[in-house]
């Protein structure tokens, strides 16, 4: 369990999440709401945050970043959706699992209880 | 979510805002150090360098306060200011890190190209010293003792002499030592950041010294003082800030946009405005700047084509003289940032300044198209392309406008732009932009109103045969696309296992209907419209199978007047008749169906058009359950599959012998189809609530 918490968690979401950071940055250092000072203490800090251990780690960290750094709630937003995302193919596939047991009440009490 | 999105979708064609993205966006008061930063990740970006290594080259970008602190020899104004000989070490170049704005102001037009622009934009070579030329030879033309006010060496020495005064009053600590010890580095540090503000003050006091002892110079730079690029232009620098705050504000107060950002809304309109003030500027500009030269270029067009002779349907007092150079109404109301200005747009004026570059046509599509565009025009004998190019339109809208601004004054006119007004000043100021902003939507509407009246056969000639640069650029099309896609939202929310891709089936729709209602208008956008084409043609080509030989049900009086000369045989004319507001429910498809009947009344139509709809939701809902059964049977076949495996195994058999013959796989293919139609409720409840969820990621997405 340690050596597998250890081991660097990796995923194109991280990717796309760093990228909607750096626009971010770059949007506010155009419109004057960002010093570069500041945007170096805000990199500095999301690279600290680096590597991530797994999904969870990577939602936590993320979190509490944007916590105190509102003007990043764009990147907390896109695990949020795409953790949704997740959650319906995983509903998905248990349904089709009990489906394929022909199981339906437990079908339909996945949906139901959805 | 989603009916709010869909209710977003304005009503009102913004036609301004379907445009090009700045290729640069900047605040204009904002320190070189910050642009340059944003400018090296956007690129990294672009480049698709790893997210990582963008944050690493950051992070080693050096700030002002790490170059203040950093052994300084040269901190004299003397090597601050240096002559503007070409060859010579210009000003910025000891400057360009220090975030003061005026640095940003001060600029050579010689020694500064490209330093911080978008690397994609940088012009080569030749084109670089051919502007360099012009740069030279508007100089020459305009009497210019220098490129700019910045780099006039008269201006620089009265600079040099506020700071020189500055730092005789602020005597630098600890000239000349060598080391410092951190209490002494701080009291420099101090004084480095208070030069650097001190700077900023100076350049405005240099600036209202030279303009008080060099008048005349003073103007001519106002008016043709020319930098490294529109971006680096302190005037334009000044007219995007304006406008920015505007859109910034009507943004919060409208709630988001979902074509443009403000930013970008304020930075094509800032662009167009400065090219209609400094015209001359704007030329030289454009030798590097192709965006540029393409906006000059069609204003020449535009200008050409207003002083050739247009067909007169109006009386002669009516028609206004339109010789070039006149400031026409667009010149003067185009900074308002209002809606109006954004339907006051050109067919010839507006083409490809802010399309999408994907669907620009060629050259020859876009003459094409504009000979048609003036075709179309003369044959219907309208005075312009379109309502909102029509001279007359447009003097009624400014008339309201300058009407409005007698009773509502502009504040503090006259004080050298917002930079020179405090922060509650520009508060103020706003507000008056952001009222005068949503006056122009209202005076818009009552323009039209008052053309409708006046120039009541000529206002549904607009209506009917109106022509704009591009069919999504067209109110009327805006209009059905607004409407159909609050109908495919909502039917796309009620049913989503069946209504997939709102906005894509309410385009088509839309286009289909567009075509219906005006054929002839239609026509010309296919010149450079792929998707108009295609629909077109399925059209005719429908339409030929509908106009075979079939028994005659229709008076020969009605034949006569259901088409007019020339039109396209759709089918659709008696459409064309309608007034604008029956067009807006109207619908295509049932148009079909009355070239050999007797015309639809438009409850028939839309009962139709509702009949056709539900027929189409079923057809695809059979399509899908056929579907979804197909799948059905070939899970049965897998697990009927697995079953017979593991009822190879000895120990599985015997556990299934145990429970009796009640193991699922037992059963005959036949007796679990009764289970099918359990399985399809399943489903349906399965792809409702995957289907919601997506809805509402799609929701939050946007």
């Amino acid at each position: 369990m340690d050596s597998k918490d250890k081991q660097k968690f990796t995923h194109p979401l991280i990717d796309k999440v760093e990228r909607e950071y750096l626009k971010i940055l770059a949007d506010n250092l155009r419109n004057g709401s960002l010093k570069l000072e500041e945007a170096k203490s805000h990199t500095r800090e999301f690279l600290s945050l680096l590597p991530f251990s797994s999904f969870d780690d990577f939602k936590k960290k993320i979190y509490e970043f944007t916590l105190t750094k509102s003007l990043y709630q764009r990147i907390y937003l896109i695990i949020l959706n795409y953790e949704e995302e997740i959650k319906t193919k995983n509903l998905l596939e248990r349904m089709r699992a009990l489906i394929k047991e022909n199981n339906f009440e437990e079908a339909l009490k996945v949906v139901a209880n959805k | 979510m989603v009916s709010e999105t869909a209710s977003e979708i304005p009503s009102q064609p913004r036609m301004s805002e379907v445009s090009i993205r700045p290729s640069v966006e900047f605040n204009p008061r904002l320190s070189t150090q910050e642009s340059k930063a944003a400018d090296s990740i956007t690129s990294g970006l672009n480049s698709g360098k790893p997210p990582e290594d963008i944050m690493r080259r950051l992070l080693n970008q050096k700030t002002t306060k790490e170059q203040n602190t950093q052994p300084q020899p040269n901190t004299q104004p003397d090597n601050e200011i240096q002559s503007n000989k070409k060859g010579e070490a210009g000003y910025e170049n000891n400057q360009s890190d220090t975030g003061a704005d005026g640095d940003n102001n001060i600029r050579s037009a010689q020694g500064q190209e490209g330093s911080d622009a978008n690397p994609n934009e940088k012009p080569n070579k030749t084109e670089e010293d051919k502007f360099k030329a012009a740069v030279e030879k508007h100089r020459q033309k305009h009497g210019l003792q220098a490129p700019n006010l910045e780099t006039d060496e008269r201006f620089q020495k009265i600079y040099e002499k506020l700071m020189n005064d500055w730092e005789e009053k602020n005597k630098e600590p600890y000239k000349g030592k060598d080391k410092l010890s951190d209490k002494e580095q701080e009291a420099w540090n101090d004084w480095a950041a208070k030069r650097v503000q001190y700077r900023d003050e100076a350049f405005r006091k240099a600036k209202i010294i030279f303009e008080e002892t060099h008048r005349e110079d003073f103007k001519k730079y106002e008016e043709y003082g020319i930098y490294d690029s529109l971006n680096d232009d302190p005037r334009f620098k000044e007219i995007f800030q304006r406008n920015n705050l505007i859109q910034q504000e009507l943004a919060k107060k409208r709630g988001s946009n979902l074509s443009q950002s403000p930013d970008q809304i304020a930075f094509v309109q800032s662009r167009d405005e400065f090219i209609r003030r400094y015209p001359e500027v704007a030329k030289v500009y454009a030798i590097k700047d192709q965006d540029i030269a393409r906006v000059l270029e069609i204003e020449e067009k535009r200008n050409e084509q207003n002083t050739q002779p247009q067909p007169n349907t109006q009386p002669d007092n009516e028609i206004q003289s339109n010789k070039k150079g006149e400031a026409g109404y667009e010149n003067n109301q185009s900074d308002t940032g209002a809606d109006g200005d954004n339907n006051i747009r050109s067919a010839q004026g507006q083409e490809g300044s802010d399309a999408n570059p994907n669907e620009k046509p060629n050259k020859t599509e876009e003459d094409k198209f504009k000979a048609a565009v003036e075709k179309h025009r003369q044959k219907h004998g309208l005075q312009a392309p379109n309502l909102e190019t029509d001279e007359r339109f447009q003097k009624i809208y400014e008339k309201l406008m300058n009407d409005w601004e007698e009773k509502n004054k502009e504040p503090y006119k006259g004080r050298g732009g917002l930079s020179g007004l405090s922060h509650e000043e520009k508060m103020k100021w706003i507000d008056w932009a952001v009222r005068r902003d949503e006056y122009g939507d209202r005076a818009f509407s009552e323009a039209r109103v008052i053309f409708k009246k006046t120039y009541e056969k000529d206002f549904d000639k607009y209506e009917k045969y109106g022509v704009y640069d591009s069919l999504k650029n067209d109110p009327r099309f805006e209009k059905i696309l607004g409407r159909e896609t609050r109908v495919q939202y909502k039917l796309a929310i009620e049913r989503p296992d069946i209504f997939q891709h709102p906005a894509e089936i309410a385009f088509v729709h839309s286009l289909d209907e567009f075509i219906g209602l005006y054929p002839e208008v239609a026509e010309v956008y296919a010149i450079k419209d792929e998707n108009v084409a295609r629909v077109l043609k399925i059209r005719k080509e429908k339409n030929q199978q509908h106009t075979q030989p079939q028994p005659d049900t229709q008076p020969n009086e009605q034949r006569k007047t259901g088409r007019e000369d020339n039109q396209i045989n759709t089918g659709e004319d008696g459409d064309n008749r309608r007034s604008g507001q029956d067009r807006e429910g109207a619908d295509a498809n049932s148009n079909k169906e009355r070239t050999n009947n007797e015309p639809n009344k438009p409850e028939q139509e839309t009962e139709i058009q509702e009949l056709k709809k539900q027929i189409e939701a079923l057809t695809q809902e059979i399509k899908e359950l056929r579907k979804e059964l197909e799948q059905l049977k070939e899970l049965e076949a897998q697990a009927g599959k697995i079953f017979q495996h593991l009822k190879e195994n000895p120990q599985i058999a015997k556990l299934f012998e145990s429970q009796g013959a009640g193991a699922t796989g037992n059963k005959p293919l036949e007796s679990k189809q009764s289970n099918i139609s359990k399985l399809l409720e399943i489903l349906i409840l399965l792809l409702l609530a995957a289907g919601g969820f997506a809805v509402g990621s799609e929701a939050k997405k946007t």
